[in-house]
Protein backbone atom coordinates (compact mmCIF):
# COMPACT_ATOMS: atom_id res chain seq x y z
CA UNK A 1 0.00 0.00 0.00
CA UNK A 2 2.95 2.43 0.97
CA UNK A 3 4.31 1.82 -3.02
CA UNK A 4 0.73 2.76 -4.46
CA UNK A 5 0.18 5.50 -2.14
CA UNK A 6 3.99 6.99 -2.38
CA UNK A 7 3.01 6.81 -6.32
CA UNK A 8 0.10 8.78 -6.06
CA UNK A 9 1.71 11.58 -4.80
CA UNK A 10 3.98 12.08 -7.70
CA UNK A 11 1.89 10.83 -10.71
CA UNK A 12 -1.18 9.83 -11.68
CA UNK A 13 -2.40 6.23 -10.89
CA UNK A 14 -5.47 4.58 -12.82
CA UNK A 15 -6.13 1.14 -11.29
CA UNK A 16 -8.79 1.29 -9.20
CA UNK A 17 -6.94 -1.21 -6.60
CA UNK A 18 -4.23 2.21 -6.36
CA UNK A 19 -6.63 4.40 -6.22
CA UNK A 20 -9.43 2.63 -3.87
CA UNK A 21 -5.21 2.21 -1.42
CA UNK A 22 -5.14 5.51 -1.56
CA UNK A 23 -8.40 6.86 -0.84
CA UNK A 24 -8.27 4.60 2.51
CA UNK A 25 -4.73 5.61 3.38
CA UNK A 26 -5.70 9.43 3.29
CA UNK A 27 -3.28 12.28 2.86
CA UNK A 28 -2.19 14.12 0.38
CA UNK A 29 -2.77 10.36 -1.91
CA UNK A 30 -5.15 10.40 -1.05
CA UNK A 31 -7.15 13.80 -1.96
CA UNK A 32 -5.42 13.38 -5.07
CA UNK A 33 -6.88 10.14 -5.37
CA UNK A 34 -10.41 10.85 -4.49
CA UNK A 35 -10.36 13.84 -7.64
CA UNK A 36 -8.61 11.17 -9.99
CA UNK A 37 -11.64 8.94 -9.03
CA UNK A 38 -14.36 11.73 -9.84
CA UNK A 39 -12.49 12.89 -12.84
CA UNK A 40 -11.83 9.52 -14.39
CA UNK A 41 -15.61 8.60 -13.85
CA UNK A 42 -18.09 11.16 -13.27
CA UNK A 43 -19.10 11.90 -17.06
CA UNK A 44 -19.91 8.11 -17.56
CA UNK A 45 -21.96 7.76 -14.23
CA UNK A 46 -23.65 11.12 -14.64
CA UNK A 47 -25.09 9.94 -18.38
CA UNK A 48 -25.79 6.44 -16.29
CA UNK A 49 -27.82 8.29 -13.71
CA UNK A 50 -29.41 10.62 -16.82
CA UNK A 51 -30.41 7.55 -18.30
CA UNK A 52 -31.67 5.83 -15.23
CA UNK A 53 -34.08 8.50 -13.87
CA UNK A 54 -35.55 9.26 -17.38
CA UNK A 55 -36.09 5.14 -17.24
CA UNK A 56 -37.68 4.83 -13.60
CA UNK A 57 -38.58 8.37 -12.85
CA UNK A 58 -40.63 11.73 -13.36
CA UNK A 59 -37.46 13.43 -13.88
CA UNK A 60 -37.83 15.34 -10.06
CA UNK A 61 -34.40 14.40 -9.10
CA UNK A 62 -31.08 16.75 -10.80
CA UNK A 63 -28.57 13.83 -11.55
CA UNK A 64 -25.77 15.91 -10.92
CA UNK A 65 -26.97 15.83 -7.38
CA UNK A 66 -27.16 12.14 -6.97
CA UNK A 67 -23.81 12.09 -8.45
CA UNK A 68 -22.11 14.15 -6.09
CA UNK A 69 -24.66 12.78 -3.02
CA UNK A 70 -23.79 8.97 -4.07
CA UNK A 71 -20.00 10.19 -4.63
CA UNK A 72 -19.65 11.60 -1.16
CA UNK A 73 -21.35 8.00 0.17
CA UNK A 74 -18.75 5.88 -2.10
CA UNK A 75 -15.68 7.88 -0.50
CA UNK A 76 -17.11 7.50 2.86
CA UNK A 77 -17.68 3.77 2.11
CA UNK A 78 -13.74 4.08 1.10
CA UNK A 79 -12.63 5.73 3.90
CA UNK A 80 -13.85 3.20 6.04
CA UNK A 81 -12.47 0.53 4.42
CA UNK A 82 -15.93 -1.28 3.45
CA UNK A 83 -14.78 -3.65 0.57
CA UNK A 84 -16.71 -4.05 -2.78
CA UNK A 85 -16.16 -6.00 -5.87
CA UNK A 86 -16.10 -4.61 -9.45
CA UNK A 87 -15.27 -1.54 -11.03
CA UNK A 88 -15.76 1.75 -9.29
CA UNK A 89 -18.16 3.31 -11.36
CA UNK A 90 -19.95 -0.48 -11.54
CA UNK A 91 -19.92 0.89 -7.26
CA UNK A 92 -20.94 4.30 -7.81
CA UNK A 93 -23.79 3.75 -9.82
CA UNK A 94 -25.26 1.45 -7.44
CA UNK A 95 -25.40 3.54 -4.66
CA UNK A 96 -26.77 6.53 -6.97
CA UNK A 97 -29.65 4.22 -7.81
CA UNK A 98 -30.27 3.31 -3.84
CA UNK A 99 -29.97 7.29 -3.26
CA UNK A 100 -32.18 7.63 -5.89
CA UNK A 101 -34.72 5.44 -5.10
CA UNK A 102 -34.87 6.77 -1.30
CA UNK A 103 -35.71 9.59 -2.76
CA UNK A 104 -38.29 8.42 -4.91
CA UNK A 105 -39.79 6.55 -1.82
CA UNK A 106 -39.72 9.24 0.32
CA UNK A 107 -41.01 11.59 -2.78
CA UNK A 108 -44.03 9.42 -3.41
CA UNK A 109 -44.66 7.37 -0.12
CA UNK A 110 -43.55 4.40 -1.09
CA UNK A 111 -41.10 1.39 0.42
CA UNK A 112 -39.26 0.54 -2.72
CA UNK A 113 -35.46 -0.35 -1.06
CA UNK A 114 -34.30 0.52 2.82
CA UNK A 115 -32.27 3.31 3.55
CA UNK A 116 -29.50 3.72 1.84
CA UNK A 117 -27.45 4.06 4.78
CA UNK A 118 -29.10 0.66 6.32
CA UNK A 119 -28.63 -1.19 3.17
CA UNK A 120 -24.88 -0.24 3.06
CA UNK A 121 -24.36 -0.27 7.40
CA UNK A 122 -22.43 2.53 7.64
CA UNK A 123 -24.05 4.73 10.15
CA UNK A 124 -26.91 3.54 12.84
CA UNK A 125 -27.84 6.97 13.04
CA UNK A 126 -31.81 7.58 12.11
CA UNK A 127 -32.45 9.84 9.24
CA UNK A 128 -34.06 12.28 11.85
CA UNK A 129 -31.96 12.03 14.51
CA UNK A 130 -28.76 12.51 11.15
CA UNK A 131 -30.94 15.70 10.60
CA UNK A 132 -31.25 17.22 13.45
CA UNK A 133 -27.07 16.54 14.04
CA UNK A 134 -26.95 18.58 10.89
CA UNK A 135 -29.11 21.46 11.81
CA UNK A 136 -27.14 21.62 14.49
CA UNK A 137 -23.45 21.34 12.70
CA UNK A 138 -24.89 23.84 10.29
CA UNK A 139 -25.14 26.67 13.04
CA UNK A 140 -21.56 25.55 14.35
CA UNK A 141 -20.18 25.93 11.12
CA UNK A 142 -21.01 29.39 10.74
CA UNK A 143 -18.86 30.00 13.76
CA UNK A 144 -16.55 27.62 13.26
CA UNK A 145 -15.38 29.29 9.53
CA UNK A 146 -14.15 32.34 12.06
CA UNK A 147 -11.89 30.48 13.74
CA UNK A 148 -9.61 31.28 11.50
CA UNK A 149 -7.85 29.71 8.46
CA UNK A 150 -4.64 27.73 9.89
CA UNK A 151 -7.57 25.95 12.36
CA UNK A 152 -9.59 25.37 9.68
CA UNK A 153 -6.95 23.42 7.31
CA UNK A 154 -5.34 22.30 10.23
CA UNK A 155 -8.41 20.29 11.41
CA UNK A 156 -9.40 19.39 7.51
CA UNK A 157 -6.25 17.62 6.94
CA UNK A 158 -5.82 15.96 9.66
CA UNK A 159 -9.79 14.45 8.89
CA UNK A 160 -8.00 13.57 5.58
CA UNK A 161 -5.39 11.34 7.76
CA UNK A 162 -2.89 13.70 7.13
CA UNK A 163 0.54 13.24 9.24
CA UNK A 164 1.47 15.76 11.05
CA UNK A 165 4.43 16.20 8.81
CA UNK A 166 2.49 16.39 6.01
CA UNK A 167 0.36 19.12 7.45
CA UNK A 168 3.60 21.04 8.71
CA UNK A 169 5.21 21.17 5.07
CA UNK A 170 1.39 21.91 2.93
CA UNK A 171 0.62 24.79 6.15
CA UNK A 172 4.53 25.83 5.94
CA UNK A 173 4.87 24.88 9.80
CA UNK A 174 7.50 25.12 11.28
CA UNK A 175 7.84 21.34 12.30
CA UNK A 176 5.32 18.46 12.96
CA UNK A 177 4.92 19.23 16.99
CA UNK A 178 3.89 23.14 16.04
CA UNK A 179 1.23 21.30 13.60
CA UNK A 180 0.41 18.45 16.52
CA UNK A 181 -0.63 21.42 18.77
CA UNK A 182 -2.14 23.82 17.22
CA UNK A 183 -4.40 20.38 15.95
CA UNK A 184 -4.86 20.23 19.53
CA UNK A 185 -5.66 23.64 20.59
CA UNK A 186 -7.80 23.89 17.62
CA UNK A 187 -10.14 20.45 18.23
CA UNK A 188 -10.40 21.73 21.69
CA UNK A 189 -11.85 24.88 20.46
CA UNK A 190 -14.12 23.08 18.39
CA UNK A 191 -15.46 20.65 21.05
CA UNK A 192 -16.46 23.97 23.04
CA UNK A 193 -18.19 25.17 20.04
CA UNK A 194 -20.14 22.42 19.55
CA UNK A 195 -20.85 22.41 23.69
CA UNK A 196 -22.19 26.13 23.12
CA UNK A 197 -25.09 24.47 20.22
CA UNK A 198 -25.78 21.61 22.44
CA UNK A 199 -24.76 18.83 20.36
CA UNK A 200 -23.76 16.76 22.49
CA UNK A 201 -26.73 16.42 24.56
CA UNK A 202 -29.01 16.23 21.55
CA UNK B 1 -3.26 8.21 27.56
CA UNK B 2 -2.83 12.00 26.65
CA UNK B 3 -5.44 13.64 25.31
CA UNK B 4 -3.55 14.75 22.13
CA UNK B 5 -3.30 10.65 21.58
CA UNK B 6 -6.91 10.00 22.57
CA UNK B 7 -8.23 12.14 19.56
CA UNK B 8 -6.63 9.84 17.00
CA UNK B 9 -7.11 6.82 18.95
CA UNK B 10 -11.18 7.64 18.73
CA UNK B 11 -10.75 8.70 14.97
CA UNK B 12 -8.81 5.44 14.04
CA UNK B 13 -12.06 4.02 15.79
CA UNK B 14 -14.50 5.96 13.98
CA UNK B 15 -12.87 5.30 10.48
CA UNK B 16 -12.65 1.28 11.26
CA UNK B 17 -8.66 1.41 11.32
CA UNK B 18 -8.30 0.50 15.13
CA UNK B 19 -7.59 -3.05 15.47
CA UNK B 20 -10.26 -5.10 16.95
CA UNK B 21 -7.90 -5.92 20.05
CA UNK B 22 -8.01 -2.21 20.89
CA UNK B 23 -11.35 -1.78 19.74
CA UNK B 24 -12.97 -3.98 22.44
CA UNK B 25 -10.57 -2.86 24.71
CA UNK B 26 -11.86 0.58 23.95
CA UNK B 27 -15.47 -0.61 24.84
CA UNK B 28 -14.47 -2.48 27.38
CA UNK B 29 -13.88 0.79 29.05
CA UNK B 30 -16.76 2.71 27.73
CA UNK B 31 -18.59 0.20 29.36
CA UNK B 32 -17.21 0.20 32.76
CA UNK B 33 -16.69 4.14 33.09
CA UNK B 34 -19.09 6.42 32.40
CA UNK B 35 -17.13 9.35 32.40
CA UNK B 36 -14.93 7.75 29.99
CA UNK B 37 -17.90 7.34 27.33
CA UNK B 38 -18.92 10.53 27.61
CA UNK B 39 -15.26 11.94 26.63
CA UNK B 40 -15.49 9.25 23.90
CA UNK B 41 -18.75 10.51 22.86
CA UNK B 42 -17.88 14.21 22.82
CA UNK B 43 -14.69 13.07 21.19
CA UNK B 44 -16.53 11.03 18.33
CA UNK B 45 -19.06 13.92 17.73
CA UNK B 46 -16.15 16.90 16.81
CA UNK B 47 -15.01 14.10 14.76
CA UNK B 48 -18.41 13.70 12.99
CA UNK B 49 -18.29 17.63 12.84
CA UNK B 50 -14.86 17.80 11.19
CA UNK B 51 -16.01 14.88 8.59
CA UNK B 52 -19.24 16.74 7.86
CA UNK B 53 -16.81 19.71 7.24
CA UNK B 54 -14.68 17.49 4.91
CA UNK B 55 -17.21 16.43 2.90
CA UNK B 56 -19.12 20.17 2.39
CA UNK B 57 -15.39 21.12 1.32
CA UNK B 58 -15.23 18.18 -1.14
CA UNK B 59 -18.97 18.60 -2.56
CA UNK B 60 -17.48 21.87 -2.78
CA UNK B 61 -14.91 20.69 -5.12
CA UNK B 62 -16.66 18.71 -7.26
CA UNK B 63 -18.97 21.47 -8.08
CA UNK B 64 -15.98 23.66 -8.50
CA UNK B 65 -14.56 20.92 -11.21
CA UNK B 66 -17.78 20.01 -12.91
CA UNK B 67 -17.73 24.16 -13.83
CA UNK B 68 -14.50 23.73 -14.92
CA UNK B 69 -14.75 20.83 -17.24
CA UNK B 70 -18.36 22.63 -18.12
CA UNK B 71 -16.15 26.08 -19.20
CA UNK B 72 -13.36 23.83 -20.59
CA UNK B 73 -16.48 22.48 -22.85
CA UNK B 74 -18.02 25.90 -23.95
CA UNK B 75 -14.54 26.90 -24.93
CA UNK B 76 -14.02 24.21 -27.05
CA UNK B 77 -16.99 24.34 -28.32
CA UNK B 78 -16.85 28.03 -28.74
CA UNK B 79 -13.52 27.55 -30.93
CA UNK B 80 -15.32 24.88 -32.98
CA UNK B 81 -18.15 27.19 -33.94
CA UNK B 82 -15.48 29.88 -34.83
CA UNK B 83 -13.44 27.69 -37.15
CA UNK B 84 -16.40 26.38 -39.03
CA UNK B 85 -17.83 30.15 -39.02
CA UNK B 86 -14.13 30.70 -40.81
CA UNK B 87 -14.29 27.77 -42.89
CA UNK B 88 -17.92 28.67 -43.94
CA UNK B 89 -16.44 32.11 -44.92
CA UNK B 90 -13.95 30.89 -47.06
CA UNK B 91 -16.03 28.96 -49.03
CA UNK B 92 -18.69 31.49 -49.88
CA UNK B 93 -15.80 33.58 -50.68
CA UNK B 94 -14.28 30.72 -53.00
CA UNK B 95 -17.41 30.51 -54.56
CA UNK B 96 -17.95 34.22 -55.56
CA UNK B 97 -14.58 35.09 -56.47
CA UNK B 98 -14.40 31.66 -58.48
CA UNK B 99 -18.51 32.41 -60.18
CA UNK B 100 -17.67 36.30 -60.61
CA UNK B 101 -13.82 37.00 -61.05
CA UNK B 102 -12.52 33.92 -62.92
CA UNK B 103 -11.42 34.19 -66.41
CA UNK B 104 -14.26 31.68 -67.51
CA UNK B 105 -16.64 33.50 -65.50
CA UNK B 106 -15.85 37.14 -67.66
CA UNK B 107 -15.56 35.18 -70.99
CA UNK B 108 -18.83 33.51 -70.70
CA UNK B 109 -20.58 37.06 -69.22
CA UNK B 110 -18.77 39.36 -72.32
CA UNK B 111 -18.98 36.90 -75.23
CA UNK B 112 -20.42 38.70 -78.61
CA UNK B 113 -23.05 37.26 -81.21
CA UNK B 114 -26.58 36.19 -81.19
CA UNK B 115 -27.12 32.71 -80.41
CA UNK B 116 -29.93 30.73 -82.30
CA UNK B 117 -31.81 28.05 -81.45
CA UNK B 118 -30.76 24.84 -82.68
CA UNK B 119 -33.85 23.84 -84.37
CA UNK B 120 -34.00 27.15 -86.30
CA UNK B 121 -29.99 25.88 -87.76
CA UNK B 122 -31.75 24.14 -90.84
CA UNK B 123 -32.40 28.05 -92.67
CA UNK B 124 -29.23 29.32 -91.73
CA UNK B 125 -26.54 29.65 -94.55
CA UNK B 126 -23.35 27.96 -93.96
CA UNK B 127 -21.40 30.62 -92.96
CA UNK B 128 -24.37 31.64 -90.16
CA UNK B 129 -24.26 27.85 -89.25
CA UNK B 130 -20.32 27.74 -89.01
CA UNK B 131 -20.56 31.06 -86.90
CA UNK B 132 -23.14 29.37 -84.64
CA UNK B 133 -21.23 26.41 -84.16
CA UNK B 134 -18.63 28.13 -83.14
CA UNK B 135 -20.77 30.13 -80.10
CA UNK B 136 -21.71 27.28 -79.19
CA UNK B 137 -18.61 25.92 -78.92
CA UNK B 138 -17.75 28.36 -76.42
CA UNK B 139 -21.10 28.60 -74.76
CA UNK B 140 -20.30 24.74 -74.21
CA UNK B 141 -16.65 26.13 -72.57
CA UNK B 142 -14.55 24.47 -75.64
CA UNK B 143 -12.60 27.47 -75.66
CA UNK B 144 -9.61 25.86 -77.76
CA UNK B 145 -12.17 24.33 -80.46
CA UNK B 146 -14.30 27.67 -80.45
CA UNK B 147 -11.34 29.60 -80.70
CA UNK B 148 -10.35 27.80 -84.33
CA UNK B 149 -13.44 28.03 -85.59
CA UNK B 150 -13.57 31.88 -84.69
CA UNK B 151 -10.27 32.62 -86.62
CA UNK B 152 -11.68 32.45 -90.58
CA UNK B 153 -14.02 34.98 -89.48
CA UNK B 154 -12.01 37.08 -87.50
CA UNK B 155 -9.55 37.16 -91.18
CA UNK B 156 -12.28 38.44 -93.58
CA UNK B 157 -12.20 41.78 -93.72
CA UNK B 158 -15.69 42.63 -95.32
CA UNK B 159 -17.07 40.00 -93.21
CA UNK B 160 -20.02 40.28 -91.11
CA UNK B 161 -18.22 38.85 -87.66
CA UNK B 162 -15.07 40.56 -87.96
CA UNK B 163 -15.48 42.38 -84.51
CA UNK B 164 -17.42 39.87 -83.02
CA UNK B 165 -14.79 37.15 -83.93
CA UNK B 166 -11.45 39.05 -82.92
CA UNK B 167 -13.42 39.78 -79.63
CA UNK B 168 -14.61 36.50 -78.73
CA UNK B 169 -11.06 35.29 -79.27
CA UNK B 170 -9.32 37.55 -77.31
CA UNK B 171 -11.93 36.29 -74.91
CA UNK B 172 -11.10 32.38 -75.43
CA UNK B 173 -7.26 33.40 -75.25
CA UNK B 174 -7.84 35.01 -71.77
CA UNK B 175 -9.20 31.70 -70.43
CA UNK B 176 -6.56 29.43 -71.77
CA UNK B 177 -3.59 31.46 -71.53
CA UNK B 178 -4.03 33.99 -69.18
CA UNK B 179 -3.33 37.81 -69.02
CA UNK B 180 -0.26 37.66 -70.81
CA UNK B 181 1.39 40.69 -72.16
CA UNK B 182 0.85 39.60 -75.80
CA UNK B 183 -2.69 39.28 -74.66
CA UNK B 184 -2.67 42.83 -72.92
CA UNK B 185 -1.33 44.68 -76.15
CA UNK B 186 -3.99 42.88 -78.51
CA UNK B 187 -6.85 44.03 -76.11
CA UNK B 188 -5.36 47.48 -75.93
CA UNK B 189 -5.05 47.58 -79.78
CA UNK B 190 -9.04 46.40 -79.74
CA UNK B 191 -9.94 49.20 -77.41
CA UNK B 192 -8.54 51.41 -79.25
CA UNK B 193 -10.45 50.37 -82.62
CA UNK B 194 -13.61 50.29 -81.20
CA UNK B 195 -16.85 52.53 -80.39
CA UNK B 196 -20.07 52.24 -78.39
CA UNK B 197 -20.89 49.47 -76.88
CA UNK B 198 -17.69 47.31 -78.12
CA UNK B 199 -15.77 50.05 -76.19
CA UNK B 200 -17.38 49.75 -73.18
CA UNK B 201 -17.64 45.67 -72.37
CA UNK B 202 -13.52 46.22 -73.93
CA UNK B 203 -12.92 48.72 -71.13
CA UNK B 204 -14.51 46.75 -68.35
CA UNK B 205 -13.14 43.63 -69.37
CA UNK B 206 -9.69 45.39 -69.03
CA UNK B 207 -10.48 46.82 -65.51
CA UNK B 208 -11.42 43.69 -64.47
CA UNK B 209 -8.65 41.36 -65.90
CA UNK B 210 -6.67 44.28 -63.88
CA UNK B 211 -8.27 43.76 -60.29
CA UNK B 212 -6.65 41.86 -57.47
CA UNK B 213 -9.59 40.00 -56.80
CA UNK B 214 -9.20 38.36 -60.72
CA UNK B 215 -5.47 38.13 -59.73
CA UNK B 216 -6.42 35.54 -56.58
CA UNK B 217 -8.80 33.92 -58.66
CA UNK B 218 -6.41 33.20 -61.37
CA UNK B 219 -3.78 31.91 -58.94
CA UNK B 220 -2.53 28.44 -59.30
CA UNK B 221 -4.54 26.88 -56.29
CA UNK B 222 -7.73 27.78 -57.97
CA UNK B 223 -6.61 25.21 -61.04
CA UNK B 224 -7.59 21.72 -59.32
CA UNK B 225 -11.51 22.95 -58.47
CA UNK B 226 -11.34 24.80 -62.10
CA UNK B 227 -13.36 22.99 -64.76
CA UNK B 228 -11.06 24.90 -67.26
CA UNK B 229 -7.27 24.24 -66.98
CA UNK B 230 -4.99 26.97 -68.73
CA UNK B 231 -3.07 25.64 -71.73
CA UNK B 232 -0.79 27.55 -74.36
CA UNK B 233 -2.16 26.79 -77.71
Amino acid sequence: MKTNTDQLKTRPIYTDEALICAVRAGGSAGENAVMEIYAAHHAIVKIWIQKWIQHHGSGRSDAVDIAHDSFLLMIQKMRHGIEFEGHITTFWFGIAKNLWLNQYKKASRMILVKDVEEYYEVDHDTPERKLLIREEFREAEKLFNRMGHKCRDVLLLWIQHYTMEEIAERLHLSGSMMARKIKYECFKKVKKLLKYYNVFES
Amino acid sequence: MDEENFEDLIADYLSGRLPKAECLLLEQRMAADPSFAKSVAETSKTYQFLEYLYYRSLRQKLTDHDARSGTNRIQSNKWIAILITLLLCILCGFVWIHGIWSAPSIATKYLSGNRIQKDQHDSLSTHELQWQIALDMYANKHYKKAWRLFIPFSTQPDGHHVRDAQWNILLCRLVLEGTTDEWQTHLDQYIMSAHGDEKVKSLEVKMKTNSWLFRLASTSWWIPFSAIKPQII
